[in-house]
């Protein structure tokens, strides 16, 4: 044997292995049974077929919407050349009927014909003895219009071994006006290899490569059993949902919370791959405005929470439920609570009050706004009696504030005590206690006198110590405070009066009822039994994988609003802060139900919002973002821009639907979702997969 | 002639309505007078008339057409003809067991039709083809070659040699001039033309080539400066005749006219010759004549042909009578026939006092009314295959060949397609039809390609 003779045995056996593999690719995707007739008309956008109701009957039907495929390449064919240009698929999706050109003569035909039998109800125009067999023939040809969704094609993924991939163009990048392209209708597995068809470029980058099952395909709100596509599942790599924006769009009752469930259990789910060495553990965080991810569901009893009973390997404590109340049937259920007076936690209970005076614009309240609890720490550029002034002012103002919140009725832990210890010096409490105002102001002159006694003790009861701060506020507006703190500023070293604006800022909270009476809202978010935040318990358990579903259906609607801001928050943060130290954060998917409710809508680019901030930064941190409205115009164009995954459901005006129509193909769908209300009946696109496929989502089941 | 795009203006309208030649051509004009000797046309029920048992196997339906384009010879108008006769052959049988389970497949329902066409062209003004000296002489031998070319039946006879049998059933008579009489370029002294088979030299001393199908006579319809339509329209007539009894004399040579018990066969247009070749008409009648008489021993019964006329006189009277007194549609019952008398044709439709019998120089077959059950009405004629059938001073059921197994037939072949239509026709004409506009297109293309690589 020569060298030639050894060279042509390998070239024909690498040209064998890629004939094989474009033979059966084929074989796969047309078969003669599903001929359905011939594209008579194309352009790059559009393709008209002939089809002919034997045809048509024979496949199961045509539904709108449909998939076709139309190529040269005839059924039986072997040996086929991947490179040649008629080695492809044209993919099409069905639209509409097409009028043929003798279209108006079959109107005719027909209508003669129906007049032929008009009044006859046990006879049909077409039956034989109303419309002759030639003309029944040709009559049942008719046209189909198609959009042209692009091109399945065979490349080359490695040389050698010599490897083939199916790649698809979302175009036709040429045509021949007068060639004939044989049309089929694809059989399930055909099918399935359509819609579940990634790009395997994206597929390369997606950091796992795990699909999961999220429903089947449905063309049509008469979905007939006859059609032969009623059991083609569709599969979607959760890996797509991550650092992506996902939408997903629905009226009431169509389906969105079930497609919730699904989304979040395949994502759940990637840690039980078998195929990865260490499979993903992505953190979740669903916001529940009405319970029902966090509670069973009262009619079949599933619910998310227990989607850790899927799989043989899940643990209960990957999943964690959230709110602000307890609830009977979830005894594990953690509290959004935080212990107000910890020093630790001082200024995050302040954060919270804060969300309770939001939109308030009384004066006193303004100014508390301004409060912050930052404790000092002690420099070098101060000498030692300014750190201790700098450090007794914060106690001063702990100590007020604290007072405050126990005037606000937050339960307070009986180890902790006033104490008073040298933060009010003995030359003020006997400025005090000498102070003479008007007669007209005899009742704050006594409750002055009255707090002189108060702030005199070491340990005084914090309902004292109340009335205490309120006698101290009215002291400050005194002549003899003046004279007071004019000798204090002379003999200080900082030159500052002695009570500092933040500390004016609490003290007049308590000459004003309502303030506290307010700031008692948030009064269920405290503890006084715990010392940490749950803010950051559920960011570890988010970094850990978790799956956390904060119930927002009990409590006070502002006291979630500021709970759920203050996740995010810390979300936000901590994975920003990593970002920043060029370490990877963790992977997190948040779900925002009513999105409407908390996304931007039109040019409102707030961008200290937390929310905001999430949907236009958050991919770069690792933060994918689920949301979840009816009201698609309600959303920002640039979030609407920057969605990346689209799972959408009916909606029923075009307001929403014209929005919607911008992105992908989803044009092509404005009528059914329009029309079809049925419950779980999807237009999914996601990252990888190039175009969009319709669905009829599982029921989730666990 | 207008220009293109010309149209005539209303005030030559005007200036007709008010002329006094015209108003008394008007007057003189002889109205329809149907109050006295008035001719009533009998209806007569399909169930009236022996039931038909007759189920058809296959029909047969012979359609032609005819284009004309101009080419580029370098002398002005110069003309060619296309003309296309099609022969559909359905099976019928097969139609009906497909049928029953509708939508059918079509390529199951396509292979129950088989197309065969017959594609000629022909000289028209200005063309001159090899050596010939002029147009007509071009045509002439164009027409003996294409006849002598065809054969449909691949051990049968061509086209020429049916012609030469119907030729022989000419009858005698008053000889034409000579082809090239007015040409002047006969020198026999009657100059008469005579008549023999196949191409043969003139007998006077100028030895001109003549041809058996000089008797035709088509020849002498050609306008030398101007289009021949009309001649290319009379060369199509004799071609669709022609190969009718083309197709009857193969099955009697093939020993195959047991294959016409279950066949009927179906003709665009009369049962007649127009023009100068109307001669045919009896020698079609004639051969008719024998090949039924050889084929009634064989399959029983006489041959089942029927000519359906689309348009014409015949066809606005039958819409007119089937008209009540406001106008509506439908005087005439469905399965309800008219048989036509030459009294009835003549009083009614064709006016004539002539003693001579409607179509006696033109017609080898006579003409009846047809509602078909679905209420298309159908101008139809069935041949003479004996003298009774020719005797048109009567019109009984018995004068018309197997009459109720052509009613069945129209019933089954009637079209919804088209108004008043048939099946057959329709897939026969869709054959031999050539497109107005892209069909000229494309001739013209092969007349240039074809003038290239002769200068070639």
């Amino acid at each position: 044997m020569s060298n030639s003779d050894l060279q042509n045995v390998i070239d024909k056996r690498r040209s064998n292995r890629l004939t094989d593999f474009t033979d059966k690719w084929f074989q796969t995707l047309i078969q003669e049974g599903q001929y359905i007739g011939d594209v008579y008309s194309i352009s790059y956008e559009t393709a008209r077929v002939l089809i002919h109701d034997h045809f048509r009957q024979e496949v199961g039907g045509i539904p709108s919407l449909s998939f076709l495929i139309a190529t040269r390449i005839k059924p039986d064919q072997t040996k086929i050349d991947h490179t040649l240009e008629d080695t492809s698929i044209i993919l099409l999706r069905v639209m509409d009927a097409v009028p043929l050109p003798t279209g108006d003569e079959a109107e005719r035909i027909r209508v003669e014909s129906a007049q032929l039998v008009s009044g006859e109800p046990s006879r049909h125009w077409d039956d034989p003895e109303a419309m002759d067999p030639q003309t029944s023939q040709q009559l049942s040809f008719a046209g189909v219009a198609c959009r042209v969704i692009g091109t399945f094609f065979l490349d080359l993924a490695s040389k050698d071994p010599p490897n083939l991939v199916p790649r698809f163009g979302s175009d036709l990048s040429n045509y021949y006006p007068n060639q004939g392209l044989t049309v089929y209708k694809p059989n399930d597995n055909a099918l399935k290899e359509i819609v579940n068809y990634q790009d395997p470029d994206r597929r390369e980058d997606l950091r796992n490569h795990t699909r999961v099952e999220i429903g089947e395909v449905r063309y049509a709100s008469t979905d007939r059993s006859f059609q032969g596509i009623s059991d083609v599942k569709v599969s979607i790599s959760p890996a797509d949902l991550l650092e992506q924006k996902t939408a997903l769009f629905g009226m009431t009752r169509t389906g969105k919370s079930n497609t919730t469930k699904i989304i979040a259990k395949s994502v759940f789910d990637l840690r039980f791959d078998a195929k990865e060495d260490q499979p993903p553990r992505i953190g979740q965080i669903i916001f529940d405005p009405d319970g029902e991810y966090a509670n069973e569901n009262v009619q079949d009893k599933t619910a998310l929470k227990n989607v850790w009973k899927s799989n043989k390997d899940g643990r209960p404590e990957d999943v964690v439920t959230y709110g602000i109340l307890e609830h009977d049937n979830d005894p594990n259920r953690r509290l959004m609570k935080i212990n107000f007076y910890d020093e630790n936690m001082l200024q995050t209970g302040k954060e919270i009050i804060n969300g309770v005076f939001f939109n308030d614009t009384s004066k006193y309240i303004t100014n508390f706004l301004q409060v912050e609890f930052e404790k000092p720490i002690q420099t070098e550029n101060l000498s030692d009696s300014e750190n201790y002034s700098v450090m007794t002012r914060y106690k001063r103002r702990v100590l007020a504030y604290r007072t405050l919140l126990k005037k606000a009725g937050f339960p307070v832990s009986p180890q902790l005590k006033p104490n008073l210890t040298k933060l009010f010096r003995k030359k003020l409490i006997d400025s005090m206690r000498n102070v003479e105002l008007d007669s007209k102001d005899q009742d704050k002159e006594q409750t002055i006198k009255a707090a002189a006694e108060t702030l005199a003790k070491t340990s005084p009861t914090w309902d004292s110590l109340a009335t205490a701060f309120e006698g101290l506020f009215y002291f400050l507006g005194t002549n003899q405070y003046s004279e007071f703190n004019i000798e204090y500023i002379n003999n200080s070293s900082t030159g500052e009066s002695w009570a500092d604006p933040d500390l004016v800022r609490i003290l007049e909270m308590f000459t004003f009822t309502k303030g506290a009476n307010q700031m008692g809202q948030v009064r269920n978010q405290h503890t006084e039994k715990t010392n940490t935040d749950f803010a950051v318990d559920i960011y570890e358990e988010l970094k850990g994988g978790k799956l956390v579903i904060i119930d927002q259906s009990s409590g006070e609607p502002k006291v979630n609003q500021s709970s759920a801001e203050r996740i995010m928050k810390q979300i936000f943060r901590e994975n920003q802060q990593k970002f920043r130290e060029n370490v990877d954060p963790p992977d997190i998917l948040i779900y925002i139900e009513e999105a409407h409710n908390l996304l931007p809508s039109g040019s409102d680019l707030d961008l200290e919002d937390i929310w905001v901030r999430t949907a236009k930064e958050g991919a770069k941190y690792r933060l994918g973002m689920v949301y979840i409205t009816q009201e698609v115009s309600s959303i920002q164009k640039n979030i609407l821009k920057n969605t990346a995954n689209w799972f959408i459901g009916h909606l029923n005006n075009t307001d929403e639907t014209r929005e919607l129509c911008k992105f992908y193909d989803f044009a092509d769908f404005e009528k059914s979702i329009l029309r079809a209300q049925d419950r779980g009946f999807l237009r999914v696109k996601t990252l990888s997969n190039p175009f969009v496929v319709p669905v009829q989502i599982r029921k989730f089941e666990v | 002639m207008p220009y293109e795009g010309e149209f005539a203006k209303y005030r030559s309208i005007r200036r007709l309505v008010e002329n006094e030649r015209v108003k008394s051509l008007v007057q003189r004009a002889r109205i329809q007078d149907n109050s006295s000797d008035e001719v009533t046309l009998p209806m007569i029920k399909t169930s009236d008339i022996p039931t038909s048992e007759w189920h058809p196997e296959f029909v047969i339906a012979i359609d032609g057409s005819h284009q004309e384009t101009f080419v580029e010879t370098g002398y002005p108008g110069a003309e060619v003809g296309y003309v296309t006769t099609a022969a559909v052959v359905m099976d019928m049988a097969k139609i009906k067991e497909l049928d029953s389970h509708r939508p059918v497949n079509p390529k199951l329902f396509r292979e129950t039709e088989k197309v065969g066409s017959i594609d000629s062209a022909f000289p028209g003004c200005n063309i001159v083809i090899d050596s010939e000296k002029s147009a007509k002489r071009s045509l002439r031998k164009m027409l003996f070659e294409t006849l002598d070319e065809i054969r449909l039946f691949e051990k049968g006879e061509s086209l020429l040699e049916t012609y030469e049998a119907l030729l022989e059933h000419k009858p005698d008579g008053k000889e034409p001039d000579c082809p090239y009489f007015e040409e002047g370029d006969c020198q026999a002294d009657d100059k008469k033309f005579i008549r023999q088979k196949g191409s043969y030299l003139c007998q006077c001393q100028n030895e001109n080539m003549l041809y058996s199908t000089d008797a035709l006579r088509v020849h002498e319809r050609m306008v030398p400066d101007s289009a021949n339509g009309e001649m290319f329209g009379e060369i199509m007539q004799v071609l669709e005749r022609i190969v009718v009894i083309h197709i009857l004399r193969a099955f009697k040579q093939q020993d195959a006219l047991w294959l016409l018990k279950d066949t009927g066969i179906v003709i665009d247009g009369q049962l007649a010759v127009f023009g100068s070749p109307a001669w045919l008409h009896s020698a079609i009648r004639e051969e008719l004549y024998l090949i039924n008489e050889a084929a009634k021993p064989v399959i029983g019964q006489d041959l089942l042909i029927i000519g359906i006329e689309k348009s014409g006189t015949f066809v606005n009277h039958f819409e007119k009578i089937d008209q009540d007194e406001h106008g509506g549609q439908g005087k005439f019952p469905p399965q309800t026939v008219s048989l036509l008398s030459d009294e009835y044709i003549k009083k009614n439709i064709i006016f004539s006092e002539s003693s001579k019998a409607y179509g006696a120089d033109t017609h080898f077959g006579r003409k009846l009314f047809y509602k078909t059950a679905s209420g298309a009405r159908l101008v139809a004629s069935l041949p003479f295959l004996n003298d009774l059938h020719s005797e048109m001073t009567s019109a009984n059921p018995n004068q018309y060949p197997r009459l109720s197994d052509a009613l069945n037939l129209l019933d089954q072949l009637v079209s919804s397609r088209y108004p008043n239509s048939l099946s057959p026709l329709i897939s026969a004409h869709a054959e031999a039809a050539i497109p107005m506009n892209i069909g000229s297109r494309v001739l013209e293309e092969m007349a240039k390609r074809i003038k290239r690589e002769r200068n070639q």
